[in-house]
C-alpha cells in the first residue's frame, strides 16, 4: 500500500511537469513594451518635432559658417584650433552636419508616406516637403553629391547610393511645386495645422507656401545654369516677409532652451564652455560696423555688447598677452546691459535673446536679399533697391525683437547707439525704421555702394551690396548660408594671402591657413566618418582631388561654387 | 525523523551518508553486508540506502579512500566517515548542467575545479580575481580600477558578437547575475566547478552558450563544530604608472619654449631648477606663489594616488545539526579604502547553507545569503586622471589637496588656467551607491525508491540598488573673473547638480527534475534525468536629477532651480525549458550522455520563441578498459572524450522586437507632444542564434597522480549572429537588429600538472596550463558590411566584427601612406604627416595565448603558492595616449627631445619622379606642440596609441605558516594560520606599452574588450598579511 501511494505521487508529479509544460501561451505574453509606445504615434505628433529639431540644430550648424567668415575668430594663442585655423577638415569636422538631416528625414519620410497614402494629410505631407527641400538644399550646399534617391530607405538600401547635387536641386524645385499644389488641392476635410501641429506658421498655410517659393527661389539662384530646372515660375502666393520662427515653447527648463541660448547658458545659469565663450570677431566682421567699412552704431551695438571695441582678432594670429583679443565673459554676442552679464540679466535683444526666444530658421531679412538678387537676375520681377532696403531694414527690426518676437521696449542713444534702460538726452525708444533711415546715412555710408545702392551701378557691384548686407544680416545668426554665398558670389570680398595687421580689416583668412588654393580657404567639408565607414564604397566613388581619390577640401567645389 | 525504539531481528532498511573529513558527502561509495551478497552504492551526495540487520557489519569502499566498516547499531540511520587512502586514486566528482554529481569518469567534456583553499589562498576580497590563471579556457579581465573593480569571466573566447559573452553563473543549482559573484564571501565557497565549453552546458538552457561556472558554497561540517576567525589587512598601492616625461615644464607654444605659469601643457623649456612664478595673477593680498622648475618627484603629480588599506574580518561556524544533518553560518566584513583618497568600500556579507536529512527519503538543502555593500567613489574618474595629466611636471600636486582652506589650492587661485584642480574635482563630485544581494534556495529531495529521485528546488537572487551622485555649487569671486583668461574654467561657476537612482532585479527560477537509475543490465548503468526549469526575470529602476543646486551643499531633489528630470523603465521576461539526459554507461568504462531542451522565451515574437538543441558527449576510460593499462604501474587513468553540443542564446533583451518611438527635440513643450521614431530598426524575424561546437580530449594521470596532463580541443561556431549593425546614416537610421553573420573559434586547453615532491613533511606541486583561443567573424551576413561597430570613438576608431580578422577587431584612423611602399606620406614643406580617414584593422583585440603557471609548495607547516598568468597574441588601444600627447606629458613626446625630426619611415611627393620617395632631410616644422598635440599632425591618427597586449603577471603570492601544536598547544584553539599574501605584485608589458594595464576596457565588463582610457586610474598592487585560528 505504500509504495503504491508513492508511485502515485511519482506519477502525479511527472503529469504535472508534463502538462504544465506546453499550455503556456499567456505565460510568454508579456512582451509589450511597458516603457516606450511602438504605434499609435500619430503624424500631427511627429511633424512638430521635425521642424523644432531642425531649428534646434541651426545654431551649431552655423557656427561651422561662423568661423570659415570671420564672424567668429580664435580668441587664445595658435595651438589646439585645429582645423579652426588651418581649414584642413577630417571627416571628423561636422558630423552634426550630415546626421542631423539624414535623421529628420527619417520622421519627414513618414508623414510625407501617410500623406501620399490618405490625402487627408495633404496639409502634413506639404509642410514635410517643404522641409525636405530645406533638409536636402542644405545637405547639397554642404557636400554636393549625396544620398537622395536611395537615402532613409532603412534596409531597403543600407548602402546608399549618391546622387550628383544639381539632379537633387533640381528634384528639390519639383518637390517644393508638388507641396504648394497639395496645399492648394487640399480638400476641406484635411487634418488642418495648429500650433501644436505646426511650431512654425501655426497652421497659417499661406505662410509654408511663401516659404516654399522662397527656398525654391535660393535653389534657382544658387543653382544657376548649372541645374536645368523644369518650372522656374512662382505660385502667386509671393515670398516670405516675415521671419519664419519656430517656437514650440522654449523655456529655462534642461532640453528645452532656445537653441541659441543654450550656446551660451545652462538652465542652471552656469556659462556653457566651448565655441562662443573662447572666440571673438574679427577685425574683417567688425569693420562691417566700427567705420572701417561700413558705419553702423545701432546693429553695432546689437551684435556686440561691448561695441565698439569688443574683443577682436585676425583669424589665427596669435594675440600672445594682447587685451583686446580676450573674450569679455561670458563672450561678445551675449547683451546684457549690466556691468557684470549673467544669465539672469539678459537685455533680450540681439542675437541672444532669451531662453524661451524663438528661434527664426529664415529671417525675413534673407528672403528679402534672395527676391532683390532674383530680381536682380531677372528671375523675379521687383525694384532691387526697395527690396535690398527692406532685407536691411528686416535686418534692424529682428535684432530689436525681444525675448516674446515684438519691438524691445529698451531705449537707445541716438549718438552712440548704446542701449539703455533710462533716459535722457538723446535717448529713444527703439524704432527700426528711425534706426536703418539714420544708417544710409551714418559716417560714410551714402557714399558707400554697400549701403546706398543707387551707387551700385554695375550687375556685380549691385551683387555684390546683396551679399554683403545679406552677409552683415546674417552675422551669427546663419554663418553656413553666409558661408554658401560667399563660395558661390565670393562677396563680401576678402584679400590674400592675409597679413597682420594688413589685411586684418581686409581679408577673412586664417593666417595658419594650410590650404594649397590660391585664395588660401577651404572649399568645402569632407563627407563624415559615418560615411567612410558604413558606407565606404559610395562615398569614394565620388571622386575627388584629393590623396587616395577622396574630396580634398581645398579644391574640390560645389557644383554651384565660384 | 524516522526512530525506532525496537530492535527488530529482521531485515530492515538503513539509510546512511558517507562522509569524508572535511564534512562533504563521498559519491558512489560501494555498500556491502559483510559476508553477504547484499550491496549497494552511495548517490552523488553520499546517501545510500541498504537492507541490513543489527549487528551486520557494513563494509564500506571508495576509490581514494581507505575501507571502512560500521557495524549496524539499532538505529536505523549510519554516518560512515571515510579518510583518504596515502597515495590513493580519488574518484573527482563534478557537479554537472542538471546540478547532479557525476563521476568525473563518466564526462565527456572539459571541466576544471578549483578548490576552496586554492581560491583564497591569496585572500581576495573578490574571488572573481581568485580565478585568474588557475583555469585553461578561463580568462577573467580586471576591467576597471578603484575600490570596487569589475571583472568579466569568459570562457573560449568571445563567440557572440554583441551578445553577452560571459560565462553563466550557478549558485548552488540557481542561475544568478555575474554580479552575484563579485559579492560573494569568498571564504564561503566550497569549489568552483567551470564547464568550459557548450557542451558541458547545454541544459542549463539558451544562456549556457559562453560556458559556466559552477559555485558550490559550503555545507558545514558533519562531524564536529569547527569554528573559524579570520582577519586580513592588506595595502594597495598603485603598481604602474604610464610613461610621464620628467624634463620639460609648462608651454604650450609651438617653435619655442617659452614658460607658461599657468598652462596644462608641457611643451615650455628644460627644467632648470630655477625659482618661477606658478599661476596666472597673484593672490588678491598680492602673495604670489613660485616653485623650482624641476621635476617634484615628492609632491609632483606621480604623488596623487596614495597607498591604501583593506581589512577583512571573517568568521564561521560549521556543525552537524542532529545526526542526519549540518549547518555553515558566516560572517564578513570588508572595509576598503581606495589609492584615489576619499574612496571608499564596505561589504557586509552573511550567509548560511546546510542540509537535513528529514525523513528517510527527504532529504532538504538550503543556502541564504545577504550581502550590503556600499561605496562612496568621485564619479569623475576620467577626468581626474586628464587633471593630474594636465599639471606640468614641476607642479606640486599634493600641496593642493585642502583647497577649502588653502588660498593656491582653491578653484579661484589655482595655478592651473585650463585645467582644474583634481582634489577638488575629485571632491566635488561624488556617487554614493548601496547595494543589497539576497540569494537563496530551498531544495526538497525525495527518493521514494532506489530507482527514482525527486527534486524540486526554488532560488531566488534579488539586487536592490540606490544611490546618489552630486557635484556641489562653487561660485568663482569677481576678482578671479576679472583676472583669469576668457573661457577658462574660471570664468564658469559650478551650479551643482544632484541625482537620486533606485532600482530591483530580481531572478526567480524553478526546477522540477526527475531521476531514474538503473544499474547492471547486461553491463549496463543507465541513468536518466527529465526537468523543467521555469525562469522569470525582472529588472525596474527609476532615476532622478537635478541641474542646479539652490542652496550650496544641500543634496536634494527638492533643492532645484529649475524642474527635476526624472524617468524610470521596467522589464520582465520568462522563459520555460524542458530538457532530458541520459548517461549510458557500459561496464564502468565506458559512458555515452545524451541531452536535449526545448526553450520557450518571451522575448522573442511567438513565431520563433521556441527552440530544440540537443548534446552528446562520450567519455570512454581506456585504463579501465584495458586490463594492461590498468594493470601498468605508471598510468592511473587515461580517459578520452569526445562531445558535440547546439545551444540556443536569445541574445536580445525584452521589447527589442518593435521599433519605437521617443520624443524628441526637448518634446515635450508645455503641454505638446512631438515624436520621433527611433533610429534603430529592428527585422521582425529575429531568431536565436545558435553556437555549434565540438570538442575531443583526453586526461591522463600517471605514477600515483605525480604526473597529470590533460588536453581539450575544441570548435565552435555560432549563426543567426543578433547584431544591431550601424548603418550609414544616409539610411535615416543609425542601427539594424538583424540576424546576420557567422563566427567560429577553435582552440586547444591544455594543463599539465607535477609533483617533483610528496613526502610526509613536503610536497612540491606545479602546474601549467595553457590556452590558445582563437575566435574570428567568418562573415557578416546579408549585408556585405566591410566591418560592424562594436564600441567606437567619435572617429571610429573601436572595436569591430570583420569578415577574415579576429575577433574583436581592433579598427582605427592611421596615418596616410604611400599605397607602394606602406610608409607614411608627410606633407613636402611642413614634414607633418596626415590623416587617412579610413580606419584600418590593427589587430585581434582577445589574446590568443595565454599560460597560467601555478606554484604550490609545502613543507611542514610552511605554504607557499603563487600564480603567474602571461596572454599575448593581441593589441589594445589606449585612449590616455591623446591626453599624454596632447599635454606632452607623456614620454612619447621628448623620444627626440623635442627637436625637429625626421618623420620615421616616411615618404614625399616627387614631382620629377612621379611618385612617393623616401624623406630623408624634410623634418617636422615643430617637434614640440606643433606636431605632438595636435590633431592633425599627431592625435587624431589613433594608430599611435595602439600597442601589444603583452603581459606577464605575478597574480598571486602566498606564504603560510601553520603554527605547530607545540606552540599553540591542545586547547581551546585547534589551529593557527597565518600568511603574507600579494596580488598583482609585478606587471611585465612590452616597452611600447607606457599606458596601462591591459586587461582594463572602457566598456566595462561588456564584449568590446581592448579599449582602454583615463576612465580606468592606474592598476594597483596588493600585498597584506591574514592571520586565521580555529578553534
Amino acid at each position: 500500500m505504500k509504495m503504491t501511494m508513492k508511485k502515485i505521487h511519482i506519477y502525479l508529479f511527472l503529469a504535472v511537469m508534463l502538462i504544465a509544460a506546453p499550455s503556456c501561451k499567456k505565460f510568454f505574453d508579456i512582451n509589450k513594451n511597458p516603457n516606450r509606445p511602438t504605434e499609435g504615434i500619430a503624424e500631427e505628433v511627429i511633424l512638430p518635432k521635425i521642424i523644432v529639431a531642425w531649428a534646434n540644430a541651426l545654431p551649431g550648424a552655423s557656427a561651422v559658417g561662423e568661423e570659415l567668415v570671420g564672424y567668429t575668430t580664435n580668441a587664445g594663442g595658435v595651438s589646439g584650433w585645429g582645423s579652426f585655423i588651418s581649414y584642413k577638415f577630417t571627416p571628423g569636422n561636422g558630423a552634426a552636419l550630415w546626421s542631423t538631416p539624414y535623421d529628420n528625414l527619417t520622421d519627414i519620410k513618414v508623414v510625407i508616406d501617410k500623406a501620399k497614402a490618405d490625402p487627408n494629410y495633404a496639409l502634413l505631407g506639404a509642410a514635410a516637403k517643404v522641409m525636405k527641400a530645406i533638409h536636402f538644399q542644405h545637405l547639397v550646399d554642404t557636400y554636393n553629391n549625396v544620398p537622395y534617391t536611395q537615402a532613409n530607405m532603412g534596409v531597403e538600401f543600407v548602402t546608399p547610393e549618391y546622387d550628383n547635387g544639381p539632379d537633387i536641386y533640381k528634384s528639390l524645385a519639383e518637390l517644393l511645386d508638388e507641396a504648394i499644389a497639395d496645399i492648394n488641392g487640399a480638400g476641406s476635410a484635411a487634418q488642418t495645422l495648429n500650433a501644436a501641429s505646426d511650431p512654425l506658421f501655426k497652421g497659417n498655410m499661406t505662410l509654408w507656401k511663401q516659404l516654399a517659393n522662397t527656398i525654391k527661389l535660393r535653389l534657382i539662384i544658387r543653382g544657376g545654369d548649372k541645374v536645368s530646372f523644369t518650372n522656374k515660375t512662382f505660385s502667386s502666393d509671393g515670398f516670405l516677409a516675415e521671419d519664419a520662427l519656430v517656437q514650440p515653447g522654449y523655456t529655462n527648463v534642461d532640453g528645452k532652451l532656445n537653441p541659441v541660448w543654450s550656446r551660451v547658458y545652462t538652465v542652471a545659469g552656469a556659462q556653457v564652455g566651448g565655441v562662443w565663450q573662447q572666440r571673438v570677431p574679427s577685425f574683417y566682421t567688425l569693420g562691417f560696423y566700427d567705420g572701417n567699412k561700413i558705419s553702423d552704431k545701432y546693429r553695432g551695438n546689437l551684435v556686440y555688447r561691448a561695441y565698439p571695441s569688443p574683443g577682436v582678432n585676425a583669424l589665427g594670429r596669435d594675440p600672445g598677452t594682447d587685451a583686446a583679443a580676450r573674450v569679455k565673459t561670458p563672450n561678445d554676442w551675449y547683451i546684457s546691459l549690466a556691468a557684470t552679464p549673467s544669465a539672469t540679466n539678459y537685455a533680450a535683444i540681439g542675437i541672444v535673446k532669451g531662453p524661451s526666444a524663438a528661434q527664426p530658421i529664415m529671417l525675413a531679412s534673407e528672403s528679402f536679399f534672395l527676391q532683390a538678387e532674383g530680381a536682380l537676375r531677372g528671375i523675379i520681377t521687383g525694384n532691387v533697391k526697395d527690396l535690398f532696403n527692406r532685407g536691411i531694414l528686416e535686418s534692424f527690426k529682428y535684432l530689436n525683437k525681444n525675448e516674446n518676437g515684438s519691438n524691445s521696449s529698451l531705449f537707445v542713444n541716438k549718438t552712440t547707439g548704446k542701449l539703455t534702460t533710462g533716459s535722457g538726452t538723446d535717448i529713444v525708444a527703439i524704432s527700426s525704421q528711425n534706426e536703418f533711415d539714420e544708417y544710409l546715412a551714418e559716417g560714410l555710408n551714402a557714399t558707400n555702394r554697400l549701403v546706398n545702392y543707387d551707387l551700385a551701378t554695375s550687375f556685380e557691384q549691385r551683387l555684390e551690396a546683396i551679399i554683403t548686407q545679406k552677409y552683415i544680416a546674417l552675422n551669427n545668426l546663419f554663418g553656413l548660408e553666409s558661408w554658401n554665398e560667399f563660395r558661390r558670389t565670393r562677396y563680401p570680398v576678402t584679400v590674400s594671402p592675409p597679413t597682420y595687421p594688413g589685411t586684418r580689416y581686409t581679408s577673412l583668412v586664417s593666417l595658419q591657413s594650410e590650404s594649397t588654393a590660391a585664395d588660401r580657404l577651404p572649399t568645402r567639408y569632407q563627407y563624415p566618418q559615418n560615411e567612410f565607414n558604413y558606407n565606404g564604397a559610395n562615398v569614394k566613388a565620388q571622386g575627388g582631388s584629393g590623396d587616395g581619390g577622396i574630396i580634398d577640401v581645398f579644391r574640390d567645389k560645389i557644383f554651384w561654387a565660384k | 525523523m524516522a526512530f525506532s525504539v525496537l530492535v527488530f531481528a529482521q531485515t530492515r532498511t538503513i539509510t546512511g551518508t558517507v562522509i569524508d573529513e572535511t564534512g562533504s558527502g563521498v559519491p558512489f561509495a560501494s555498500i556491502s553486508v559483510k559476508g553477504t551478497a547484499i550491496g549497494a552504492s552511495a548517490d552523488a551526495e553520499g546517501n545510500f540506502t541498504i537492507n541490513a540487520r543489527t549487528s551486520n557489519v557494513l563494509v564500506i569502499t571508495a576509490t581514494g579512500f581507505s575501507t571502512q566498516e560500521v557495524t549496524v547499531g539499532s538505529g536505523s540511520t549510519v554516518a560512515v566517515l571515510l579518510t583518504r587512502g596515502e597515495g590513493q586514486m580519488i574518484d573527482e566528482v563534478v557537479v554537472t548542467a542538471s546540478g547532479l554529481r557525476i563521476n568525473k569518469k563518466e564526462q565527456g567534456y572539459a571541466s576544471t575545479v578549483v578548490s576552496a583553499e586554492k581560491l583564497v589562498q591569496a585572500a581576495p576580497t573578490n574571488v572573481t580575481t581568485a580565478l585568474s590563471g588557475k583555469v585553461p579556457g578561463l580568462q577573467i579581465n580586471g576591467v576597471s580600477s578603484g575600490v570596487n573593480p569589475n571583472y568579466s569571466i569568459v570562457l573560449r573566447g568571445y563567440r557572440s558578437i554583441t551578445g553577452n559573452n560571459q560565462a553563466l553563473i550557478v549558485l548552488d543549482n540557481v542561475i544568478v547575475p555575474n554580479s552575484v559573484l563579485g559579492n560573494l564571501n569568498p571564504n564561503d565557497i566550497s569549489d568552483i566547478t567551470t564547464l568550459n565549453g557548450a557542451s558541458a552546458a547545454a541544459l542549463y538552457g539558451s544562456r549556457a552558450a559562453n560556458g559556466a561556472l559552477i559555485v558550490t558554497t559550503k555545507r558545514g561540517s558533519a562531524q564536529k563544530p569547527e569554528i573559524t576567525l579570520a582577519q586580513t589587512v592588506s595595502a594597495q598601492a598603485v603598481g604602474f604608472y604610464p610613461g610621464i616625461q620628467k624634463s620639460f615644464g609648462s608651454g604650450a607654444d609651438a617653435f619655442v619654449q617659452i614658460y607658461t605659469p599657468y598652462e596644462n601643457q608641457q611643451y615650455g623649456p628644460k627644467y632648470d631648477g630655477s625659482l618661477l612664478q606658478l599661476g596666472h595673477f597673484p593672490l588678491p593680498g598680492g602673495e604670489i606663489q613660485k616653485v623650482p622648475y624641476e621635476w617634484n618627484a615628492k609632491e609632483g603629480k606621480l604623488n596623487f594616488w596614495k597607498p591604501a588599506l583593506t581589512s577583512q574580518t571573517d568568521f564561521s561556524v560549521s556543525s552537524p545539526t542532529g545526526d542526519r544533518g549540518r549547518v555553515y553560518l558566516s560572517g564578513q566584513y570588508v572595509d576598503a579604502t581606495g589609492t584615489l583618497e576619499g574612496d571608499k568600500y564596505k561589504r557586509t556579507a552573511i550567509s548560511l547553507g546546510g542540509s537535513q536529512q528529514v525523513t528517510s527519503i527527504v532529504n532538504v538543502d538550503y543556502s541564504a545569503r545577504y550581502t550590503k555593500n556600499v561605496y562612496d567613489q568621485s564619479s569623475a574618474l576620467a577626468s581626474i586622471y586628464e587633471l593630474v595629466l594636465n599639471s606640468p611636471g614641476q607642479v606640486p600636486v599634493t600641496r593642493y589637496k585642502n583647497w577649502r582652506v588653502d588660498s593656491f589650492a582653491m578653484p579661484n587661485y589655482y595655478y592651473n588656467e585650463y585645467y582644474n584642480n583634481p582634489y577638488f574635482i575629485k571632491d566635488n563630485n561624488r556617487t554614493h551607491t548601496a547595494n543589497d544581494y539576497l540569494v537563496g534556495n530551498l531544495s526538497l529531495k525525495v527518493s521514494p525508491a532506489n530507482w527514482i529521485d525527486l527534486l524540486g528546488r526554488v532560488g531566488m537572487t534579488t539586487r536592490y540598488w540606490e544611490g546618489k551622485n552630486w557635484q556641489d555649487v562653487y561660485l568663482y569671486s569677481a576678482y578671479t573673473k576679472a583676472h583669469a583668461s576668457s573661457g577658462t574654467y574660471k570664468q564658469s561657476d559650478i551650479k551643482g547638480s544632484t541625482g537620486d537612482f533606485r532600482g530591483k532585479e530580481s531572478t526567480l527560477i524553478g526546477d522540477f527534475i526527475t531521476t531514474f537509475k538503473k544499474t547492471n543490465i547486461e553491463n549496463f548503468d543507465f541513468r536518466a534525468n527529465l526537468g523543467v526549469q521555469v525562469i522569470q526575470d525582472d529588472n525596474n529602476g527609476l532615476a532622478a536629477s537635478i541641474n542646479g543646486l539652490a542652496v550650496p551643499g544641500l543634496f536634494n531633489l527638492s533643492n532645484n532651480t529649475s524642474p527635476a528630470s526624472a524617468g524610470g523603465d521596467q522589464f520582465r521576461s520568462r522563459s520555460m525549458g524542458l530538457w532530458g539526459e541520459l548517461y549510458a554507461t557500459y561496464k564502468k568504462f565506458l559512458t555515452l550522455h545524451v541531452t536535449g531542451r526545448r526553450d520557450q522565451v518571451s522575448v522573442l515574437d511567438a513565431a520563433y520563441n521556441k527552440f530544440f538543441y540537443p548534446s552528446a558527449d562520450l567519455s570512454f576510460v581506456a585504463s579501465d578498459a584495458f586490463p594492461s593499462i590498468k594493470n601498468s604501474t605508471p598510468i592511473n587513468l587515461l580517459k578520452f572524450r569526445v562531445s558535440t553540443a547546439k545551444v540556443g542564446n536569445v541574445n536580445i533583451g525584452p521589447y527589442s522586437t518593435l521599433p519605437i518611438f521617443n520624443q524628441g527635440a526637448g518634446y515635450p513643450y508645455s503641454g505638446n507632444v512631438g515624436y520621433t521614431i527611433d533610429n534603430r530598426i529592428v527585422s521582425r524575424d529575429l531568431k536565436p542564434e545558435f553556437t555549434y561546437s565540438n570538442e575531443a580530449g583526453f586526461d591522463l594521470e600517471m605514477w600515483n597522480s605525480r604526473f597529470m596532463t590533460s588536453a581539450t580541443f575544441y570548435t565552435s561556431r555560432t549563426e543567426n549572429q543578433t547584431l544591431p549593425i550601424s548603418i550609414a546614416q544616409s539610411t535615416g537610421f543609425s542601427q539594424l537588429l538583424t540576424n546576420t553573420g557567422l563566427t567560429k573559434a577553435q582552440g586547444l586547453e591544455a594543463t599539465m600538472g607535477i609533483v617533483p615532491l610528496r613526502t610526509a613533511d613536503a610536497a612540491i606541486g606545479i602546474s601549467v596550463n595553457y590556452t590558445y583561443n582563437d575566435s574570428t567573424v567568418v562573415n557578416l551576413g546579408n549585408f556585405d558590411l566591410p566591418q560592424f561597430a562594436l564600441f567606437t570613438y567619435g572617429d571610429g576608431t573601436g572595436v569591430y566584427a570583420a569578415p577574415g580578422k579576429g575577433f574583436p577587431a581592433l579598427y582605427t584612423t592611421t596615418h596616410l601612406r604611400d599605397s607602394a611602399t606602406g610608409k607614411i606620406i608627410v606633407d613636402p614643406v611642413t614634414g607633418y604627416p596626415s590623416l587617412d580617414p579610413l580606419i584600418k584593422y590593427r589587430g585581434r583585440t582577445q589574446p590568443l595565448h595565454r599560460v597560467g603557471v601555478n606554484l604550490d609548495a609545502k613543507y611542514k607547516g610552511i605554504g607557499l603558492n603563487a600564480v603567474a598568468e602571461y596572454r599575448g597574441g593581441y593589441v589594445i588601444y589606449n585612449n590616455m595616449g591623446n591626453t599624454l600627447d596632447f599635454t606632452g606629458a607623456g614620454i612619447n613626446t621628448v623620444m627626440f627631445d623635442r627637436q625637429r625630426f625626421v618623420f620615421p619611415n616616411s615618404v614625399v611627393w616627387d614631382d620629377a619622379q612621379g611618385k612617393y620617395v623616401d624623406n630623408t632631410n624634410i623634418t617636422v616644422a615643430d617637434g614640440g606642440p606643433g606636431y605632438w598635440s595636435i590633431g592633425n599632425t599627431r592625435t587624431n591618427m589613433e594608430e599611435n596609441y595602439v600597442t601589444s597586449g603583452a603581459f606577464w603577471k605575478l597574480r598571486e603570492l602566498a606564504l603560510s605558516y601553520d603554527f605547530p601544536t607545540s606552540i599553540i598547544g591542545r586547547g581551546f584553539v585547534k589551529a593557527v594560520t597565518f600568511a603574507l599574501v600579494g596580488r598583482n605584485l609585478f606587471m611585465l608589458v612590452p616597452k611600447t606599452n607606457v599606458y596601462t594595464d591591459p586587461e582594463y576596457s572602457d566598456n566595462g565588463s561588456g564584449n568590446y574588450i581592448g579599449l582602454n582610457s583615463l576612465g580606468q586610474n592606474p592598476p594597483n598592487r596588493y600585498y597584506g598579511a591574514t592571520v586565521t585560528f580555529k578553534f
